[in-house]
């Protein structure tokens, strides 16, 4: 009988967050037949260990230092009936890499294709945070970005409007504290928006290419495909000016 | 012969003399432009790392020959290996 009113309340109050909380399942290294490819990128030490954890229920090692994750993580969940998989890169400062370990996360948001890629930032140090963020949204609207460490931003006495934020950037932004488990419903959910939406947000291009650059392009980009198709004619990060 | 005294466009401009490898920690100052002669990659990580001009930088921690010397600069700390901040041109800031 509890049982019974318990199902109830669920089919009642879908937006509620402890509905989300019923739905999600944790698969752990099990990522075969996924519907969809979610990448976990950003600087480095900011979260996105924890946060892969927290969605998958692997005990991935995190720890407070630079360098942590070398190699790309696999992990997996189901969250309303469809299958995730989720990939932790190593922690990268730019998409013009430089070691290793930065050119395989580079090289999986750029050709990896994922459904959706979390950016994860650091609320206490957002602008230094927001270089790469803006470089992943030159190649792709299919972003969502968690503004991880919300509760060590707090302590410091420093507010964010993810709303403005959001409407700047053009994509989604979510509040998080992984540590705590805050805000990961929330994230969970406009992960799932993003995926299962069929039209891209238009994120926001701080630098437009010159018409007649452009027009340059695409003559290349054609004459690329003509070669093979799935070579991939744009790299992003070095379309705005750099002094 | 005079090629030594010659300096940049860009040093006149700004009145830059100092370098970032120069500054002992505890000193603070304001990132005027990264050296011409840095190009490529490295210049490229440096600016990612958040040295660009008009940035404030502190010298946080300095090891033995000041190589490597940890800054804070935008929120974080980042070491830099001498060769490397003496590519920074900076003023000092008070």
């Amino acid at each position: 009988m509890a049982s019974f009113k318990l199902n109830q309340a669920h089919s009642n109050c879908a937006d509620c967050p402890i509905h989300d909380k019923l739905s999600l399942k944790r698969l752990g290294v099990d990522a075969e037949n996924s519907d969809y490819v979610v990448a976990l990128a950003g600087n480095p030490n900011t979260g996105k260990s924890t946060i892969f954890n927290a969605l998958t229920g692997l005990k991935q090692h995190t720890g407070n230092w630079t360098g942590k994750t070398v190699a790309r993580t696999e992990g997996s969940f189901f969250f309303h009936d469809k299958k995730y998989k989720i990939l932790d890169l190593p922690g990268t400062y730019s998409l013009i890499s430089s070691s290793l370990e930065e050119e395989i996360a580079r090289n999986f948001i750029l050709f990896g294709k994922p459904d959706v890629t979390v950016i994860v930032v650091d609320a206490t140090r957002l602008e230094r945070n927001l270089n790469l963020a803006i470089q992943i949204l030159e190649i792709s609207g299919r972003v969502v970005i968690c503004l991880n460490l919300i509760d060590e931003a707090e302590k410091k006495g420093i507010g964010i409007d993810t709303k403005i934020l959001s409407r700047e950037l053009g994509v989604p932004v979510v509040a998080t504290a992984a540590r705590e488990q805050r805000g990961i419903y929330d994230l969970l959910s406009t992960i799932e928006k993003v995926a299962r939406s069929q039209d891209i947000p238009r994120a926001r291009q701080l630098y437009r290419i010159p018409s007649g650059i452009e027009k340059q392009i695409e003559t290349l980009e054609k004459n690329m495909r003509c070669i093979s198709r799935n070579v991939q004619c744009r790299v992003a990060g070095i379309t705005y000016p750099r002094r | 012969m005079f090629g030594i005294f010659k300096k940049t466009s860009q040093e006149i401009i700004s009145g830059s003399k100092k370098i970032l490898s120069e500054l002992i920690p505890g000193q603070r100052a304001s990132i005027d432009f990264i050296d011409e002669n840095c190009q490529g990659i490295e210049r490229n990580r440096l600016l990612d790392l958040g040295f660009v001009p008009g940035a404030q930088v502190e010298v946080a921690i300095s090891s033995p020959f000041n190589d490597p010397t940890a800054y804070l600069i935008k929120g974080g700390l980042i070491a830099l290996r001498r060769n490397q901040a003496s590519k920074i041109h900076i003023s000092p800031l008070q």
